[in-house]
């Protein structure tokens, strides 16, 4: 059972589990855009955040396929919640992208794992992307439903070249939450006995 | 736990189809980010409102009522009046909340209240759907309350050491509430889900052969009703509104 590389009940049961985890933490934080000022620092919380529950994630992957299945779900969640295709297609890229660089660079290595990490945050762009992507109907939308004074706000918080630097921000971001979530690895987890 | 129940009585009187219910979530939530005139709006919340009474879960319909009606309510004043600028960003967000997320959510509480485990993982292998989706998902609607009880327990627990949010304990270390709230919370999960994956294991999750089920999933004269009413009115509504 082990030599194989389908993946079985249990490790279908584990990418529920810390999709699960992540998608919880990963909205607890993101209730913070409540406040536009907060927006463009989102881009490194969540990636430091996510990285503990991820890091656990990452002690237990060893197929092909888990990260891109969490990525999906993590999608399907977001298109629910409105954030509309480019969400959902944001989430599997990320989630493919990570899957393969772990497919590369081998399963259970550090070095491996923070860049594969790296990778599956930049996926979390495909929610604030509609900012920049849908263009000016999506625009319109925001102004009508959400009145002109947060449009303008946000449009000022949120320039174009914000996008690359968003892109910049969740990759660093990526590399120190998967370090500070290997140091709670350590700290914790492995004395609990759990990894 | 009455979701995971494996035999379901056979309910008579109105009920959907999973795949139906699904159907018309994706409706709502697609729905919900149109521009719309306001009576477009009130077609879209107006169809969990019902569903929700039809299902009987008369105090969720209600809040929902009730916020909605204040959400339409503030968004009409709401260009007489000028905020502060920091108000009216917290007013204007909670507005398109509730006007906007609150149909996908209510119906999302719909849904989880009224299908079962084993109806849904019917419904989605009848649609195709591999287990590699179905497995993860129904596992990940199962974690959320237990993740919430186990919340509520920890918060107790930390109480007494005053670690919660706004003590002062807290503001000389605000990372600590990361560290002893969240990691053990993180632990028991992992724990739970272990215990899950053997239970699960042992009751034959792996086997290759394709699962069956004593529960009856198939489109009615309900689903046919329900899917022409609920599209009537948002077409009329989209296209025919008097404001």
């Amino acid at each position: 059972m082990e030599n194989t590389n389908k993946l079985t009940g249990k490790d279908l049961i584990n990418v529920g589990i810390y999709s699960a985890m992540t998608l919880v933490v990963f909205f607890v934080v993101g209730l913070l855009t409540a406040l536009p000022v907060v927006y463009p620092f989102l881009f490194i919380i969540w990636p430091i955040v996510c990285g503990i529950p991820m890091m656990l994630y990452y002690t237990k992957i060893r197929k092909f396929g888990m990260l891109t299945i969490t990525g999906i779900i993590g999608g399907i969640f977001f298109y629910l919640i409105g954030y509309g295709w480019i969400g959902l297609l944001g989430w599997f890229l990320g989630g493919l992208l990570s899957d393969i660089v772990l497919r590369i660079g081998g399963y259970q290595k550090f070095k491996v794992t923070v860049l594969s990490y790296a990778c599956f945050c930049l996926g979390i762009m495909g929610c604030p992307a509609n900012l920049w992507l849908a263009g000016d109907a999506y625009w319109e939308n925001i102004h009508t439903s959400m009145g002109d004074q947060y449009a303008n706000t946000l449009q000022s918080l949120m320039p174009s070249w914000m996008m690359y630097v968003g892109f910049a921000l969740l990759f660093v971001g990526g590399i120190l939450g998967a370090l500070l979530g290997h140091k709670m690895l350590k700290k914790h987890f492995e004395r609990a006995g759990i990894v | 736990m009455e979701q995971l129940q494996a035999v379901v009585e056979t309910r008579s009187g109105y009920r959907l189809d999973p795949r139906t219910k699904l159907f018309l979530m994706a409706v709502v939530a697609t729905a919900e980010f149109l521009y719309s005139h306001t009576a477009f709006m009130v077609a879209v919340a107006l169809i969990p409102f019902v569903l929700l009474l039809t299902n009987r879960q008369y105090k969720t319909a209600i809040i929902f009522f009730c916020l909605f009606s204040a959400g339409l309510f503030v968004q009409a004043i709401q260009n007489s009046i000028q905020f502060h600028m920091v108000v009216n960003m917290l007013v204007v967000l909670l507005v398109g909340l509730v006007l906007r997320l609150f149909p996908a959510f209510v119906m999302g509480a719909y849904i989880i209240k009224s299908t079962t485990a084993s109806e849904c993982i019917t419904a989605l292998g009848r649609m195709h759907i591999g287990r590699q989706i179905t497995i993860p998902l129904s596992v990940l609607f199962r974690f959320i309350p237990t993740m919430q009880e186990e919340s509520a327990a920890i918060k107790d627990a930390m109480r007494m050491r005053e670690v919660q949010f706004g003590t002062k304990k807290f503001w000389q270390n605000p990372a600590a509430l990361i560290e002893y709230r969240f990691i053990p919370l993180m632990i028991s999960v992992v724990k739970i889900g272990d215990d899950l994956s053997a239970a699960a294991l042992t009751r034959g999750l792996d086997n290759p052969v394709r699962r069956t089920n004593i529960t009856k999933v198939g489109f009615t004269g309900w689903d046919l009703i329900t899917v022409l009413i609920a599209g009537t009115a948002l077409i009329i509504t989209y296209f025919f509104s008097p404001w």
